[in-house]
C-alpha cells in the first residue's frame, strides 16, 4: 500500500503508578501506521496491552493513575498527545472513534438508542436537531437494523447483543471517522452474529475510505478479515507482518505459539486424531515486574542467555515482517 | 462391538415460567452419551445448550422427560438418591471465579467432595487432595491458597479437579474454556483429554466456539431454539453437514491460515435467534433460513437418522 498513513504511532510508552508511586510502562515503545481503508489487527493474550494501547491513543485513560510519559500519535499529522481536553474530545467520535467490546455497556441504558447516535451528530456536526434525527435513522439503516425508525425509540435493553452492537457502531461511524478502533468487538457475539458484525465494519470500511484497529484474541478473525496483523506481548510490539505472510508461518517464538495453541479441527478431522494442542507453559509477567531482558524469555523454547540481559531490537526480514526476537531470521 | 451408554435423554422438557412467559428452553430433546465419549453440545447464547446440561444433573427440575443414568431416572430421585448419582455424574462450570467459595482454601474444596461421600478417613484426606491437585497439574503447596490468589486457568483446574475427586463416570462441561486466553485453554483442553484418556470418562462438553468443539468431541450435536438440530459424527458434520443452520455456524468458523489458502463459501444467515418465549411455529429455524419453504412454517421437521450415526431435522434433507 503505497497511500500515507492518516494514523502514525512513534515510541509510544504508556506509563501506569502502582501503589508504592512509581511508574511503569504498560505500553512500550510502540510504533504503529495505519492506511485509509485497511485493517490492521492487534492480537495477544489478555494483559499484553493491546487495549492500553487503544485506549492511549483516544486518551481514555484515567489521568490520575496514568501518563503517555514518551512517543507521539499523528492523525493527519496532529499530534492527539500535544491536545488539551477540549480539543481530544472534538477528535473523539469525530476524526476517530472506538467501539468497546461489551455493547450493553457502551450504550446509555435510559437513553433510547436514536437519541444516543443524534447526540454524537449534534455535538460534532452543530445540525438542526430534526437532520441529526433523520441521520441517525439512516445510519441505524446503513448498520442494518430492520424498520429503522421504530428501533431509534427503543432503548438498548430491547436489543439483543448482535442489535446493540450495530447502534454502537453507528455512533462510532457517525461523523464518517478517519480511523476506527475496534476493541473486541465481537467477543460478546456468537459466532453468526460476529460474521454479520465484521462484515459489516468491513463494508463501512470501505464505502467510508476509514482504517480500522480490530482489537481481538482471536487469530482465526485476523486471518479472515485483517490485511496486516500486529502481536503485542507484555506492553511490546513483538512482530509486525501481513496477513498472508503471518500466518504461513509467524516469525516470532510467542507468535509461534499463539498459533499453534489454537484448537484446529480441521486438522483433527484430517489427521483422524486430535493432537495434543501446544501449551505457551506459565502466563503474561505482570507489567510490574519486567525484567530488562525479552519479556517472553521466561515462556520461550528458544532462550538463551542474551535474552535475559538485554531488549531484543526490531529487525526487518526480507519477508518484509518486522519481529523483536533474537533468535528468528537465523536457521529455522 | 456397540459401546455401552452411560447417559439416556429422552423427550426431555424443561420450560421457565416468565413473567412475560413460557420460556422453552429445553424441548423435547433426545440424546444418548456412550461410555469414555465426548458428546460436543453447540449452539448460539439462547438456545438451551447450558440449560440442557444442568437438566441432565439435575440443577434444574426437568418439566417432563426421562434422564436414565445406568439403569436409574435422575428426573424422579429424591435428593438422597440424587447424591449418589452426582459421584458419577459432576460439572465444571464456565466461570472458575464464581464456581469456587472465595472464602475457603483450595484443600476445603477439593476435601468436600470426599467428606460428603465419606470417602477416606479424615486423616488420609490432605494425601487425597495433594494427589488430586497434582493430578490437574498443579503443585500440592496450592492447598492453602485461596481461589482469589490463583489465575482464571489455576482455577480452572481446581474446578475440574473437584468433579472428578471421585471417579466420575461422566463429566458435564459447561463451557469451561470460554472465559480463558487461548494459550491457557490449551492447557485446560489438554488436561480434559489426559484426564479422559486415564479414567475413560465421558463428556458432555458444551460449548459455542465451534472450534473447540470440532477438536475435543467424537460427536457433535446442534441445538437450536431448545431443540436439536442435528446430530452426528464430528468427521461427518466437519464434511458433510446437512442442516441449513449447521452449515451456517461452520462456515462462519473463522480458521487461522493464510488468506490465499481458505476455503470460503459462505452460508450467510441474517437476523438473530427469535425469542423463545414464541418460538416459531414449524421448523424453528425457518425465520433465519435461506432455503425455507412454506411447509416450514406448517410443520415440525423431527430428527430422523440419515445414515453413518446421523440424525437431522430439516424438511431439505429428510424428504428427499
Amino acid at each position: 500500500m503505497t497511500a500515507s498513513p492518516i494514523l502514525k504511532i512513534k515510541g509510544l510508552r504508556t506509563e501506569f503508578r502502582d501503589d508504592r508511586k512509581s511508574w511503569f510502562p504498560v505500553v512500550n515503545d510502540v510504533d504503529l501506521n495505519l492506511c485509509a481503508g485497511e485493517t490492521l489487527a492487534i492480537v495477544g493474550e489478555s494483559g499484553c496491552g493491546k487495549s492500553m494501547l487503544a485506549h492511549s491513543i483516544l486518551q481514555l485513560l484515567p489521568k490520575r493513575i496514568s501518563r503517555l510519559a514518551a512517543g507521539e500519535i499523528l492523525l493527519n499529522d496532529k499530534d492527539l498527545s500535544k491536545l488539551s481536553d477540549d480539543q481530544m474530545r472534538r477528535v473523539r467520535g469525530n476524526d476517530i472513534s472506538m467501539i468497546f467490546q461489551e455493547p450493553m455497556t457502551s450504550l446509555n441504558p435510559l437513553m433510547m438508542v436514536g437519541k444516543q447516535i443524534e447526540e454524537s451528530i449534534l455535538e460534532h456536526e452543530g445540525c438542526s436537531k430534526s437532520e441529526a434525527k433523520r441521520r441517525a435513522v439512516d445510519l441505524m439503516d446503513l448498520v442494518g437494523i430492520p424498520e429503522a425508525a421504530t428501533r431509534a425509540r427503543q432503548y438498548p435493553f430491547q436489543l439483543s447483543g448482535g442489535m446493540r452492537q450495530r447502534i454502537v457502531i453507528a455512533i462510532a461511524l457517525a461523523c464518517r471517522p478517519q480511523a476506527l478502533i475496534a476493541d473486541e468487538p465481537t467477543t460478546a457475539l456468537d459466532v453468526t452474529i460476529q460474521a454479520q458484525v465484521l462484515d459489516l465494519i468491513n463494508t463501512l470500511k470501505t464505502d467510508i475510505g476509514m482504517g480500522v484497529i480490530l482489537i481481538t484474541h482471536d487469530l482465526g478473525v485476523v486471518a479472515e478479515w485483517a490485511q496486516r496483523v500486529m502481536v503485542m506481548y507484555a506492553g511490546r510490539k513483538v512482530e509486525e507482518a501481513d496477513v498472508e505472510t503471518f500466518f504461513s508461518g509467524p516469525s516470532h517464538p510467542y507468535s509461534q505459539a499463539l498459533l499453534a495453541s489454537v484448537p484446529r479441527p480441521d486438522a483433527a478431522i484430517q489427521d483422524g486424531v486430535s493432537m495434543p494442542l501446544s501449551e505457551i507453559p506459565g502466563t503474561v509477567p505482570p507489567m510490574n515486574q519486567l525484567g530488562k531482558g525479552c519479556s517472553f524469555a521466561d515462556r520461550c523454547t528458544r532462550r538463551t542467555s542474551v535474552c535475559d540481559t538485554s531488549q531484543p531490537e526490531m529487525k526487518t526480514l526480507p519477508s518484509g515482517t518486522r519481529v523483536a526476537c533474537f533468535h528468528t531470521g537465523e536457521s529455522e | 462391538m456397540t459401546p455401552k451408554s452411560v447417559l439416556q435423554i429422552r423427550d426431555l422438557v424443561k420450560y421457565h415460567d416468565t413473567p412475560r412467559g413460557c420460556v422453552h428452553a429445553v424441548d423435547h430433546v433426545d440424546l444418548e452419551l456412550f461410555e469414555g465419549e465426548t458428546l460436543g453440545l453447540v449452539g448460539e447464547s439462547g438456545c438451551g445448550k447450558s440449560t440442557l446440561g444442568r437438566t441432565i444433573i439435575r440443577l434444574h427440575e426437568p418439566t417432563s422427560g426421562e434422564i436414565f443414568f445406568g439403569d436409574r431416572d435422575i428426573a424422579t430421585l429424591t435428593r438422597a438418591e440424587l447424591k449418589d448419582v452426582r459421584r458419577d455424574l459432576q460439572i465444571v462450570f464456565q466461570d472458575p471465579f464464581a464456581s469456587l467459595n472465595p472464602r475457603r482454601t483450595i484443600r476445603q474444596i477439593l476435601a468436600e467432595p470426599f467428606s460428603v461421600h465419606k470417602v477416606g478417613k479424615a486423616s488420609e484426606r490432605d494425601q487425597l487432595v495433594s494427589n488430586l491437585i497434582t493430578r490437574v497439574g498443579l503443585h500440592p503447596s496450592f492447598a492453602d491458597r485461596f481461589p482469589h490468589e490463583l489465575s482464571g486457568g489455576q482455577r480452572q483446574r481446581i474446578a475440574i479437579a473437584r468433579a472428578i475427586a471421585l471417579d466420575p463416570t461422566t463429566v458435564v462441561c459447561d463451557e469451561p474454556v470460554s472465559a480463558l486466553d487461548v494459550s491457557v485453554q490449551a492447557q485446560i483442553i489438554n488436561l480434559l483429554r489426559k484426564l479422559q484418556s486415564e479414567m475413560g470418562t465421558a463428556y458432555v462438553f458444551i460449548s459455542h466456539d465451534l472450534s473447540v468443539i470440532g477438536y475435543l468431541a467424537d460427536r457433535i450435536a446442534v441445538m437450536y431454539l431448545g431443540e436439536i438440530v442435528e446430530i452426528a459424527p464430528k468427521t461427518t458434520l466437519w464434511k458433510e453437514p446437512l442442516h441449513p443452520y449447521t452449515k451456517a455456524l461452520f462456515s462462519a468458523i473463522a480458521i487461522p491460515e493464510p488468506p490465499s489458502v481458505v476455503r470460503k463459501n459462505h452460508v450467510k444467515i441474517t437476523g438473530d435467534i427469535p425469542s423463545p418465549i414464541n418460538p416459531p411455529t414449524g421448523c424453528r429455524f425457518r425465520t433465519r433460513c435461506p432455503f425455507a419453504m412454506p411447509k416450514c412454517a406448517e410443520i415440525k421437521p423431527v430428527l430422523t437418522d440419515v445414515g453413518d450415526g446421523a440424525k437431522v431435522a430439516c424438511h431439505l434433507v429428510n424428504d428427499v
